[in-house]
Order: C-alpha cells, then sequence, then structure tokens
C-alpha cells in the first residue's frame, strides 16, 4: 500500500485525484438530474422540465 | 421559501455571442490569473538533473498521456500513438453528424437517450480514463501491474510467454487478418438483420458504417487489452508489413 500512497501524494498526480473524484460527484449530478427528468417526462410533466431548464 | 418562477418575458434561444463567449472569455481570464499566480507560488515538482546511470524504473509519462502509454503494452505504436488518438479525434468531431437525434438536448435523460449516453460512458471511462487510472496506479518496475496493496518489487520478472492468437488457436497465421475482418464484419450482418429498422433507416448507409466502424473500434480495444492480460496474447494479425 506505501507504494501507492506514495503515487497518490505525488504533486504531479494531484489532478488525476481530483479528476476521479469530480468524474464521481459529477456523475452522481447527472444521474440525480436524469432520473428525476425521466420521472417527469414519464408522468407526461415534459413541460416542468423546460421551464426548470430555463430558470 | 418561493420557488423562483421561470421569466416568460425571456426569449427561448439567445446568440452565442455575446452571452456565452462573454462568460468563456471573463473563465479563461480567471484560469490564467490562478494558473499564473499558482506558477509564481508554487516551485514546480521537478526530480534531480537526469543521470544515464540510473534511469528510473518505471518510467511514467505525464498522467494525461499515461492513458496512451499504457495502450502500448497492448498495441504497436502505430495503433496506440497515431490510429487511436486520431480516431477519437474524428469520432468525437463527428458525433454532432452521425447522431442526429434531438432527444436530450437542454435537459438531463437517461431514458430516452440510453445507447449514447452508454457509448459515450464506454469511450470516456472505459478507453480514457480507466487506461490513465491503471497506468498511474497499476505499474510498477518493469511496467508489471500491481494492484494498489502490492509491494513494488524491482526483480519481479513474470513469466510471460507472449503468443499470438491463431498460434494460441492452432490456425495459420494468414487467418489472423479474418478475424479482424471478421470483426469488423459484424457491423455488416448487423446491417444486414436490422436494415428494415425505423433507427437504420433513420440512420442511412453512410452513418450507419462510420458509426460501426468507430464502436467497434471502441469495443476492439477491451478486447485485445483482456486477451493481452489474460491470455498473453501479442498479435491478432501479423503480417510482414503491421501487427495488430
Amino acid at each position: 500500500m506505501q507504494n501507492f500512497l506514495w503515487i497518490l501524494t505525488q504533486p504531479d498526480n494531484l489532478p488525476i485525484a481530483g479528476m476521479v473524484l469530480a468524474l464521481g460527484f459529477l456523475l452522481g449530478v447527472w444521474l440525480r438530474q436524469a432520473l428525476r427528468h425521466d420521472r417527469l417526462i414519464r408522468s407526461g410533466h415534459k413541460d416542468d422540465i423546460e421551464r426548470e431548464m430555463r430558470r | 421559501m418561493t420557488e423562483r418562477q421561470p421569466d416568460e418575458t425571456l426569449p427561448d434561444a439567445v446568440t452565442t455571442w455575446p452571452h456565452l463567449v462573454r462568460i468563456e472569455l471573463l473563465a479563461t481570464l480567471a484560469a490564467m490569473v490562478l494558473l499564473t499566480v499558482w506558477s509564481i507560488v508554487v516551485d514546480a515538482p521537478l526530480e534531480e538533473a537526469a543521470d544515464p546511470n540510473r534511469t528510473p524504473d518505471p518510467s511514467k509519462a505525464p498522467w494525461y498521456f499515461l492513458g496512451l502509454q499504457e495502450l502500448l503494452v497492448y498495441f504497436d505504436p502505430w495503433i496506440a500513438g497515431v490510429m487511436v488518438p486520431l480516431f477519437i479525434i474524428l469520432g468525437l468531431l463527428a458525433i454532432p453528424y452521425l447522431d442526429r437525434n434531438p432527444n436530450g438536448a437542454g435537459y438531463y435523460t437517461l431514458r430516452e437517450r440510453p445507447f449514447a449516453i452508454s457509448a459515450f460512458l464506454f469511450g470516456f471511462l472505459g478507453l480514457w480514463v480507466l487506461p490513465i487510472v491503471i497506468g498511474v496506479f497499476c505499474r510498477g518496475p518493469g511496467w508489471n501491474w500491481y494492484w494498489p496493496w502490492e509491494a513494488w518489487d524491482i526483480a519481479k520478472t513474470p513469466h510471460l510467454t507472449n503468443i499470438n492468437l491463431t498460434d494460441l488457436l492452432g490456425i495459420p497465421a494468414s487467418l489472423g487478418g479474418v478475424l479482424v475482418l471478421g470483426w469488423y464484419g459484424l457491423a455488416l450482418l448487423f446491417w444486414l438483420w436490422q436494415r428494415k429498422s425505423a433507427g437504420l433507416q433513420r440512420l442511412g448507409g453512410a452513418r450507419f458504417a462510420i458509426t460501426a466502424f468507430l464502436l467497434l473500434t471502441m469495443a476492439a480495444i477491451p478486447v485485445k487489452m483482456a486477451l493481452r492480460l489474460l491470455l498473453n496474447v501479442k498479435y491478432v494479425w501479423v503480417t510482414p508489413w503491421f501487427n495488430v
């Protein structure tokens, strides 16, 4: 594990750790929104989405 | 707390200039200021001067190139370093011309665009981010594979006997070309099977051919990676001029 931690804490590698964390967060945000919008579309409230996106 | 209501007096669409370009210009200036201050305040993490008697092992490219360096394990340089980046760039440029489906524009959805979203996530996460993560975290001395919990061992010499797929299968080497061309022939079979479907009618022959070629090329990369990692397969198709 010490080699892994050494790699992780190298200054050059901070961007990749940041990228992995940011990807997880942003994919989570997208999935939450997508599932919510899909629910609205299925229940016939697609207009609400357009109103929401224009706010 | 009252919910914000949309302003019905606003137009449905606005022009890119100046609305978007102004914001992008401000973001660019902010990023330039941040990077300038950062580069003045923090020293670059350089190592000691290069010594030809002490080459570092492993020698790793900067993290953003490590995905391509990792692909060199599985493909010859003309594929890993030239063809794959070329197809990535051309494929990304072609997306607006290949994908004419207006669903999902302006809002989030999973149900309306499952194929497009899966293809994008497979390409971005599986073929771009994952090889970078493997190259950064799973490659140690001798470019051998080390799991994060494994200690590096500079004396590790795995007994890898690389073998071509045709030798593994016990078939003539010339049939390697048939395997590669047969892989792309899957697109033709799919076309013959589904050519009457509404989706393929809408797509048309030329767009289908380009899309299928790009998707099959994308899918071939993890197949070759698995062949190399699990069965030590070096090449699928060997010729006097090039190897795949």
